[in-house]
């Protein structure tokens, strides 16, 4: 079989199974199937599959992402996230579209505890979108916000998604970290500006009788008694890595137990609230580790069959500069993420792009961000994006899908500028880690 | 002409992946018309631990491989390193053929070539050490080092190779193992002070045939693998200009030698060879006596 | 019917419950290690078999409470039969998908078991202990699966995933 029917094979399988509805981690298992018999030899590729399936996931370097999502879900259903949330909301006053920004405040700080931006987003959607509604703010001006800096939670550290693309993609876990924070931090300010604009072009859009009852003391002290203490944590996980004294895997076990510990602090520690935790903890985890099961055999048949290399010696054949290459890349990321979940985008593309991008010579940490930026838009890429069913699911029963999709374009867009401005300075998201890491 | 598909352990064009690569260059030439190897590449093609069980199950043909990756299928590959006697030598006193029959038992493998022949391996560290003793040192292992730097008393942690760099950086880790070779594969000389000599034990990457597959090849088939694999074990003794032209890279990238000598020499070595065996002697305990006697003095 | 579900749930729990100590004790390696002390003997080694066992224990939970994410717009944009026949297919896909990894799975343990394989790490155990999962997982996958296409079945059921 030549390399481009194989590839076709292979993907369109996927896609057929992915649109008929069959879970993504199913998905790939028959992919690989189907794979192990054509390309592997029958039998001996089956049994090959499944002994694949266990150096997949005993691989220490994936052991960050459940704890990662633990401490987010531990500070969540604790309570101790919306304590924050609200102090943070007590702090800012007079401007235009406040509790808009509160979000954008509040979001941007918790994902510096939060490892995944689901989480991020249903909270902040349970904690402010109906209050937002209540007072008057435009749907669209209250989701929007909520699920943007929903998706900042996987670029500022602590981060699954990092986690999982440096170990699959073979680039420096605690570089990838720390490169995020960047251009998550110039994403919060665009926000906030745009929100900012918004509201004084059209007031309509923001209510004005709209700020805090307290006034001075009263008004900082839930921020130094709820939110300063939470640094602890942030500083638990960054601190550790960037001072040499834990490896990725055990700052994300620090993190637990100083979210854990700030949960005891606060006398939110309980034991139906953790079970609570837990589960969704490892709901969330098994699902991404089941599709990594499938990761390595998905890989290896690309390989097998001639894919891999036929492709790359595709592109490389045209003679394109590493800059054409990588422009490519991010389209077509960009057109994989309207339909497919994050770990697939993954799955897919790492076994090209990574040879790809060793043989034109592309710096492994500047793919790494933009893999991470265009994960983040792909969140809000209609028609499949992760946060926009999220914030579907939390929202009142009027908002339709289509005011969702409605609601994240404008920042969508911003999102793309940022994504545009790394691909143009790749400094922007590799100076910080080089200045941290090395 | 039969074509044969070929994996190797090695990250492509790094140092252990090189002689396989090398080898596969030349097959493909001298046979031409009679035999191919389709190389299909490194770890994105099979996880490293996997190539012994699929060149035994015969989802590749032939595959380079270091024993250290396939001691789960056969205990006694954990000789291997121990070897004294060049492969030449093994082939000679009978090494090679009772070796190649446990291959082919444990893992319906033809022990086809060694490479890596020559290539000791080094103990890297990042903080001064003036004996032969690990005590309080924190020790990046791999199964290669684990019994030899225990014996010394070192606190052993094993960190996944993406993580090396930064452990080193950050002191979470204060010296690793490896070969002399291979270090600038992985960037760690920008982050290691010391190289501590002598080395010990040696490096075997082998090149192994699926059995059934060998057993079906033609007469001047098999010929001309055989001839191919003698040619590049006789480049092993390249290896000794290697890596004193890696030595020299290393001192011009800053790396520090400590050198033992005299009875700390012995001491060092000694060590080095009595833990290794004592651990194929728990592992393979019928057949680590004899093992002993064909690969070392 | 009560009996599965909490069965389900247990592993669920057990693997939730698994992260949080791997958390603390991970931690306590870390605090030991930087006060000059050793580091724990084998955690590595646990943290990665963990990582797996409770992978594969827990996915047929998962899928029990619909959680693994899956490409949902096309079939909910479907008219009502359409989509019925559609969670029949895809129910039926995975209980196959389930069988073939158990079948092979048990093989590949067995063969582990026979020829004595060993996981020779900083604890040495028979590799087949660690293969063992894989077709308790796909067996209870299979079940799950079953139980899906015999509910959507049902005069008034609904096929879900
Ligand atoms: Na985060
Ligand atoms: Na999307």
């Amino acid at each position: 079989m030549e390399w481009h029917e194989a590839l076709i094979l292979l993907l369109g399988l996927l896609c057929g199974l992915l649109v008929f509805g069959l879970p993504v981690a199913f998905a790939f298992f028959a992919v690989n199937i189907v794979g192990a018999v054509v390309f592997l030899g029958g039998g001996p590729g089956l049994e090959q599959m499944i002994r694949n399936s266990l150096t997949a996931l005993t691989n220490y370097s994936l052991a960050p992402i459940p704890l990662f999502i633990l401490m987010g879900e531990i500070l969540l259903h604790s309570g101790v996230a919306f304590r924050a949330i609200n102090a943070i909301e007590k702090l800012i006053a007079k401007v235009p579209g406040r509790m808009p920004i509160v979000s954008v405040a509040g979001g941007t700080v918790f994902a510096a505890l939060s490892g995944s931006s689901m989480a991020n987003t249903a909270m902040l959607g349970s904690a402010l979108l109906p209050d937002m509604l209540r007072k008057g703010y435009d749907p669209r001006l209250a989701m929007g916000p909520i699920m943007a800096t929903g998706g900042i939670a996987m670029l500022i550290p602590p981060s699954a998604l990092a986690v999982l693309l440096g170990s699959l993609a073979g680039i420096s876990i605690s570089g990838l970290l720390i490169a995020g924070i960047l251009p998550a931090l110039a994403l919060a300010v665009l926000f906030v500006g745009y929100i900012v604009g918004r509201c004084l072009l059209d007031p309509s859009l923001a209510p004005t009788e709209d700020a805090p009852a307290e006034r001075g003391w009263s008004r900082i002290l839930p921020f130094v008694r709820d939110v300063l203490p939470l640094s602890i944590i942030f500083l638990a996980v960054v601190g550790s890595l960037v001072a040499g004294l834990a490896t990725p895997t055990e700052s994300a076990a620090l993190g637990c137990v100083a979210s854990a510990a700030a949960t005891i602090g606060y006398g939110s520690f309980d034991r139906n609230k953790m079970t609570v935790a837990l589960l969704e903890t490892a709901k969330v985890s098994v699902m991404i580790l089941f599709i990594i099961v499938a990761s390595v055999t998905f890989a290896q048949i690309l390989a097998f069959s001639g894919a891999t290399d036929g492709l790359i010696r595709l592109v490389t054949g045209f003679e394109l500069t590493p800059l054409a290459v990588l422009v490519a890349m991010v389209l077509l990321l960009l057109f994989l993420g309207c339909f497919v979940d994050q770990v697939s985008m993954l799955m897919i593309t790492v076994p090209f792009f990574i040879p790809l991008a060793r043989s034109v010579g592309i710096d492994p940490l500047w793919l790494g961000v933009i893999y991470l930026l265009s994960m983040e838009i792909a969140f809000l890429t209609p028609p499949f994006g992760l946060l926009l069913f999220v914030m579907k699911g939390v929202a009142p029963p009027g908002i339709t899908l289509a005011d969702v999709y409605r609601a994240a374009l404008p920042f969508l867009l911003l999102e793309l500028l940022v994504l545009a401005a790394v691909v143009a300075v790749p400094e922007f998201g590799t100076w910080l880690p080089t200045q941290m890491v090395r | 002409e039969v074509t044969l598909r070929g994996v190797n352990a090695f990250q492509e064009g790094t140092a252990f992946a090189k002689p396989f690569e090398d080898f596969i260059g030349k097959v493909n030439e001298d046979g031409k018309g009679l035999i191919r190897i389709n190389y299909i590449g490194g770890p994105r093609a099979m996880p490293p631990f996997e190539v012994g069980n699929a060149v035994k199950t015969g989802v590749v043909d032939i595959g380079n491989v270091t024993s250290a990756f396939y001691t789960n299928l056969m205990p006694e590959a954990e000789s291997l390193k121990l070897a004294t006697r060049t492969i030449q030598e093994q082939r000679k006193n009978g090494a090679w053929e009772f070796l190649n029959d446990l291959h082919v038992k444990r893992m319906n493998a033809y022990y086809l070539a060694r490479t890596g022949d020559g290539v000791p391996f080094h103990l890297y560290l990042n903080k001064p050490i003036d004996k032969p003793d690990l005590k309080g040192l924190t020790i990046r292992v791999t199964p290669i080092y684990r019994a030899f730097f225990a014996d010394l008393g070192a606190n052993l942690v094993q960190t996944a190779p993406g993580e090396v760099y930064t452990a080193l950086e950050r002191g979470v880790v204060d010296g690793y193992g490896w070969p002399v070779q291979g270090i600038f594969d992985l960037g760690w000389q920008e982050r290691t002070k010391f190289r501590v000599d002598p080395g010990f034990y040696q490096v075997d990457v082998n090149i192994l045939v699926n059995n059934d597959v060998w057993k079906k090849l033609t007469d001047e088939q098999r010929a001309v693998l055989t001839k191919t694999a003698a040619w590049v074990e006789e480049r092993n003794a390249l290896n000794a200009g290697i890596n004193a032209k890696e030595m020299e890279r290393q001192a011009a990238a800053g790396l520090k030698t400590i050198t033992f000598a005299g009875a700390e020499k012995e001491q060092w070595l000694k060590a080095a060879a009595e833990a290794g065996w004592a651990y194929v002697k728990k592992i393979a305990p019928d057949n680590a006596d004899k093992l002993r006697s064909l690969l070392a003095d | 019917m009560r009996a599965y579900a909490l069965i389900l749930d247990a592993f669920g729990l057990l693997a939730g419950l698994g992260y949080a100590t791997a958390a603390a004790v991970t931690a306590i390696d870390v605090v030991l290690r930087n006060s000059g002390g050793d580091s724990i003997r084998g955690l590595v080694d646990l943290i990665e078999y963990g990582l797996f066992a409770s992978t594969f224990l827990a996915a047929p939970w998962v899928l029990y409470k619909s959680a693994h994410v899956r490409v949902d717009f096309v079939v909910d944009a479907l008219p009502r039969a359409a989509r019925g026949a559609a969670g029949l297919l895809t129910n039926l896909a995975g209980l196959g998908i389930a069988l073939v990894m158990l079948y092979y799975s048990v093989r590949v343990t067995l063969q582990a078991r026979e020829q004595g394989y060993l996981v020779l790490k900083s604890v040495v155990f028979p590799e087949w202990w660690a293969l063992a999962v894989i077709p308790v997982a796909s067996a209870m996958l299979a079940v799950e699966f079953g139980r899906r296409l015999f509910a959507a079945a049902q005069p008034g059921g609904r096929a879900e995933l």
